[in-house]
C-alpha cells in the first residue's frame, strides 16, 4: 500500500467523484418508465393466476409477482420524486403549467397500483410517467439551446 | 477488454461515506464484470464517478451512493461505461 502511495506521488491518480446532490445535473426518467412497465407485466401475471388449478409453483410465482409490483411501484415513486424535486425548477412551470398536477397524479397512481391489481391503473401510471418523460426531454432540449 | 487491468483514483466528495471518504485513494481492477453490491468507477460525460451497484437489469446497472443524505441518483449505466471495480482502498 505504501508502494501505491509512492507511485501516486510520481504518477498522479485520476479524480473520481463520489458525487453529492448539488452540482450533479444527471437525471433520467427511464428508471421510472421501466418501473411502470414492470408493474404492467406483474398485473398481467397476477390477473392470469387461476386459483382453482394453481400448483405450489404457481402460488410461488403469484407471491413473487405481487412483491415485484409493490417494489416497482415504490421505486417508480422514488424516481419521480427525484425528478420532481431535483431536476425540475420553478422556471419550468412556464413551459409546463401542468407539471405539479402530473407529478401528483403519478405519485397517487403509484400508491393505487400497490393497493390494487388493475390493468387500467397500471396503464394510466405508464401513460402519466411517459408524459413526465416527455416534459423532461423537452426541458433538457430547451436547456441545450 | 479495457487497456489497463488496474487504475488508481483519489476520491472527491461524500456520497460514498462511511466506506469511502473524500481524499481516500482507491485501486480498481478493470478486467472483470461488476455485480450487485460492488463499488465501481464509471465514466459519465467525461467525468469518473464512484457508486455502488444496487441492481442489474437488462445488462444495465443501477447505482447509488451509500450516503443517502448526499447521494444523487444516476440513470442506468451500461457495463461498457464501467471503468473498473474497486478492489483496494489505500
Amino acid at each position: 500500500m505504501k508502494l501505491l502511495r509512492i507511485i501516486d506521488l510520481i504518477f498522479k491518480p485520476s479524480i473520481v467523484y463520489a458525487h453529492c446532490d448539488v452540482p450533479c445535473g444527471i437525471y433520467d426518467p427511464r428508471p421510472a418508465q421501466i418501473a411502470a412497465e414492470t408493474i404492467i407485466k406483474m398485473v398481467e401475471k397476477i390477473q392470469g393466476f387461476d386459483n382453482k388449478t394453481a400448483t405450489i409453483a404457481d402460488r410461488n410465482t403469484l407471491v413473487r409477482a405481487i412483491w415485484t409490483k409493490e417494489e416497482h411501484a415504490r421505486k417508480c415513486k422514488e424516481e419521480l420524486l427525484i425528478l420532481w424535486t431535483d431536476f425540475f425548477k420553478p422556471g419550468h412551470l412556464g413551459m409546463f403549467p401542468e407539471l405539479h398536477d402530473t407529478f401528483w397524479k403519478a405519485a397517487k397512481l403509484c400508491s393505487k397500483n400497490k393497493q390494487e391489481v388493475s390493468m387500467d391503473s397500471a396503464l394510466e401510471l405508464k401513460k402519466t410517467v411517459d408524459e413526465i418523460a416527455e416534459m423532461f426531454n423537452k426541458a433538457k432540449a430547451a436547456a441545450k439551446k | 477488454m479495457k487497456l489497463f487491468p488496474f487504475s488508481r483514483f483519489i476520491i472527491k466528495d461524500k456520497s460514498m461515506m462511511p466506506a469511502f471518504k473524500s481524499g481516500d485513494h482507491i485501486l480498481t481492477f478493470n478486467w472483470i464484470s461488476a455485480n450487485v453490491g460492488d463499488v465501481v468507477v464509471f465514466r459519465e460525460k467525461f467525468k469518473d464517478f464512484l457508486k455502488r451497484i444496487d441492481k442489474i437489469e437488462n445488462r444495465q446497472a443501477f447505482v447509488s451512493g451509500d450516503n443517502k443524505k448526499e447521494s444523487a441518483k444516476f440513470g442506468p449505466i451500461s457495463q461498457k461505461e464501467i471503468v473498473g471495480k474497486v478492489i483496494l482502498k489505500y
